[in-house]
């Protein structure tokens, strides 16, 4: 299945999902108690989620509770954009989106939020003129290796376009 | 507009930020290693007291407390969520904090419980990033946002669990950035805490930019050292402020109600107002001290409309309120400035334009009107007349001449014009200052004005420019004004007329001018059929034969 939006494109192999969204339209809202009555709605930036278990239709941009139901052998990947703005940013100055992650770089305590069991990995990079952050959630904190390359899988067929 | 609370409290370190690097998993947050040589996941001793503290704590209820702590819970959770804490099946702490209130939820707790209930980042973490949740009641059907504060890359902080109240979540455990604030910091570290506010994050810091996140998971997270559901707009602006981190300090009152429908709350060190026209902003320090003094709401400035802003070149700050604004010059008094007045020093730049800084606030003249000084002039109005700004020698002149009540000029009634030949005038409402450049001016009134500026051409005409400002005559009713080629009187009973500054003038000067026994002109300076000069005046004629030079007077 090859998933293709907003300037990203993955092929996905057999067991996995994903969606490919830009936040987000109820942003405006957001401007309700802002003092500047000149603000702007913030710009919008795609979110790209792959996992090997079914994802609810409502899920936050880091995983948030899709992630609590993820079996030993689940991998969760977010890939998301930040603004234009940033690519130069020292945050973002790595280059290239990683298609090999190194299993011992994974931890427990790299999560957003600690679920038992659960191990993760978060990269900032740049990648043809885009910022963006991968963020990889494991099933199995003991099994990073195994699982590692179920994610690498599809890392190996993202396609980042340039920004338009 | 004040300092947002990240930038006065939470100042990034001057030293270059660490590059490349990120915490070694598991390892102490000192323990600083190149990501591609990290080690294994290996847990530390303090993640495995966190994880033993979490499944003991997870299994904890408010049950377990002694009977007065949970007594204090359950009477907040009534008072925080009442038909949530009665109609649904949970904790009192869930009631009060929220959802996955307990270390073993995962989640990092909120800064104002560990931070001594300050809504700000503690001293060894920066803002690093944050998400939102739409349609918040926290913030009255606005989205809330939860900004992270993450660990300086230089400092160490210990993972743990909070043990007290209900907000029970972790610090500096969970490695995690969301990324858009400060990105001039390289890395990921552990979060400390999470602020939130109401306001948009690229407003309430600079450094954070508009990439939005959400996280619906975390919708009901709160904790008891932040407002409830449907809080005030006064609770929502302290909030966002920093709470007890503010600039305003604690509360020093409860919110109560203000003039027109408004409502205020002062604190240790200021007060917010909120009127629905203006909504809620805050003034403290000196400026508030000024502000009570006047009457706060009450008084002739009425309810903010602003934050206390910074003024063009940060030397001073500005609060804008409904009939006028406090301006404060670092290191100087606070000013003043009142209705039409301040709209017009605000036209003019304000204190970085033409006028510079208030030195006085806006005060009432001799006459009925009102005057608010300025380094380098003053804005004068009165009921007929708009507030119209004087600078300059101008100013000085009319200052020293009395202003509106002494000099006989009245309020001014337009602003300075520059005259074709360089010259600068200015038009009261009884006369006008004038001259031929910025420096040199004299005051001309009327009725002598009126036959200057009308019938005699200004400047340009016979009379040239004013070289002395109009003068009173001793014991007389009368008027009169020396320029540069003639003299000019005026009497109520003879009018206005003039002659030359010549040998007629000379001669009615010895026999006393205006108050001596010859009275007033009554006539211009004419010639004869006999081609004499002369002028009439109430009591005799003065005669020049300019052929033989000879002055009768009779």
């Amino acid at each position: 299945m090859k998933l293709t939006a907003h300037g990203l494109a993955a092929a996905l192999p057999g067991g996995w999902e994903g969606t490919i969204t830009a936040e987000q339209a109820a942003l405006v809202q957001g401007h309700a108690l802002s003092a500047d009555p000149r603000a702007q709605a913030p710009p919008t930036t795609p979110v790209a989620q792959f996992a090997t278990f079914p994802l609810p239709a409502s899920r936050d941009d880091f995983g948030g509770e899709a992630v609590e139901g993820m079996g030993p052998d689940d991998v969760f990947m977010s890939l998301l954009e930040y603004g234009s703005e940033e690519v130069s940013a020292a945050l973002f100055s790595d280059v290239g989106l990683p298609r090999r992650l190194d299993p011992r770089a994974f931890s427990p305590r790299m999560l957003h939020r600690r679920i038992a069991g659960h191990a993760g990995l978060q990269l900032f990079f740049h990648d043809t003129g885009r910022a963006f952050c991968l963020y990889v959630v494991l099933g199995n904190a003991e099994d990073a290796h195994r699982l590692v390359r179920r994610a690498e899988q599809v890392l190996a067929t993202v396609e980042i376009e340039p920004r338009a | 507009m004040t300092a947002s609370p990240a930038q006065a409290d939470h100042a990034l370190p001057r030293g270059r930020p660490t590059t490349g690097a990120h915490e070694h998993p598991g390892a102490n947050p000192r323990t600083v290693v190149r990501q591609t040589a990290a080690g294994p996941p290996a847990a530390s001793f303090a993640e495995r007291a966190v994880a033993r503290l979490s499944r003991l704590l997870g299994r904890r209820t408010s049950t377990r407390r002694s009977f007065l702590y949970r007594a204090a819970v359950v009477g907040s959770a009534l008072a925080v969520d009442p038909v949530g804490y009665v109609l649904k099946p949970g904790t009192a702490y869930g009631s009060v904090c929220g959802a996955a209130n307990t270390c073993s939820g995962g989640w990092s707790v909120f800064c104002c419980t560990i931070n001594n209930g300050a809504n700000t980042c503690p001293d060894h973490s920066y803002v690093a990033g944050w998400w939102k949740v739409d349609a918040s009641a926290f913030c009255l059907g606005a989205p809330r946002y939860y900004i992270d504060c993450n660990r300086r890359p230089n400092r160490s902080c210990r993972c743990r669990c909070n043990t007290s109240g209900c907000d029970r979540r972790r610090t500096c455990c969970n490695v995690f950035r969301y990324g858009q604030c400060n990105t001039q910091i390289k890395g990921v570290t552990a979060v400390v805490c999470r602020i939130v506010t109401c306001t948009p994050p690229w407003e309430w810091d600079p450094k954070c930019g508009r990439t939005v996140r959400t996280s619906e998971s975390t919708r009901t997270h709160t904790s008891a050292c932040l407002p409830g559901t449907n809080p005030s707009r006064i609770e929502i602006k302290y909030q966002d402020m920093g709470l007890v981190g503010s600039v305003l300090g604690r509360p020093a009152t409860y919110e109560h109600k203000a003039d027109r429908g408004g409502r205020k709350r002062r604190y240790d060190n200021g007060m917010i107002l909120w009127h629905r026209d203006h909504g809620a902003h805050e003034v403290h320090g000196w400026p508030a001290t000024r502000y009570r003094r006047s009457g706060a709401e009450k008084g002739p400035l009425g309810f903010p409309r602003t934050d206390h802003r910074p003024v063009g070149d940060r030397s001073g700050q500005v609060i804008r309120f409904e009939r006028g604004s406090l301006y404060r010059r670092f290191g100087g008094s606070t000013r003043m400035v009142l209705w039409r007045a301040d709209r017009r020093y605000r036209t003019l730049g304000g204190p970085r334009g033409r006028l510079g800084w208030p030195t006085s606030d806006t005060r009432s003249t001799t006459a009925p009107g009102k005057v608010t000084t300025f380094e380098r002039g003053a804005i004068y109005m009165s009921p007929k007349t708009a507030a119209i700004e004087v600078t300059g020698r101008i100013a000085d002149l009319y200052a020293e001449l009395g202003g509106p009540g002494g000099s006989g000029l009245g309020f001014p009634t337009s602003r300075v014009r520059t005259l074709p030949d360089g010259g600068r005038t200015q038009r009261f409402a009884d006369g006008l200052i004038i001259g031929p450049s910025p420096r040199r001016v004299h005051a001309v009134r009327e009725p002598i004005r009126r036959r200057y500026m009308g019938a005699m051409d200004g400047p340009s005409g016979p009379w040239g420019y004013p070289i002395t400002d109009t003068g009173t005559i001793m014991g007389k009713a009368g008027l009169w004004n020396r320029f540069q080629h003639v003299v000019a009187y005026w009497s109520p009973d003879a009018g206005v007329h003039w002659f030359e500054r010549g040998p007629i003038y000379r001669r009615y000067r010895t026999h006393g001018g205006a108050a001596g026994p010859l009275g007033f002109p009554v006539t211009d300076q004419h010639t004869t059929g006999d081609g004499r000069q002369r002028v009439r005046f109430q009591h005799g004629t003065i005669t020049h034969d300019p052929d033989t030079g000879t002055v009768t007077v009779s």
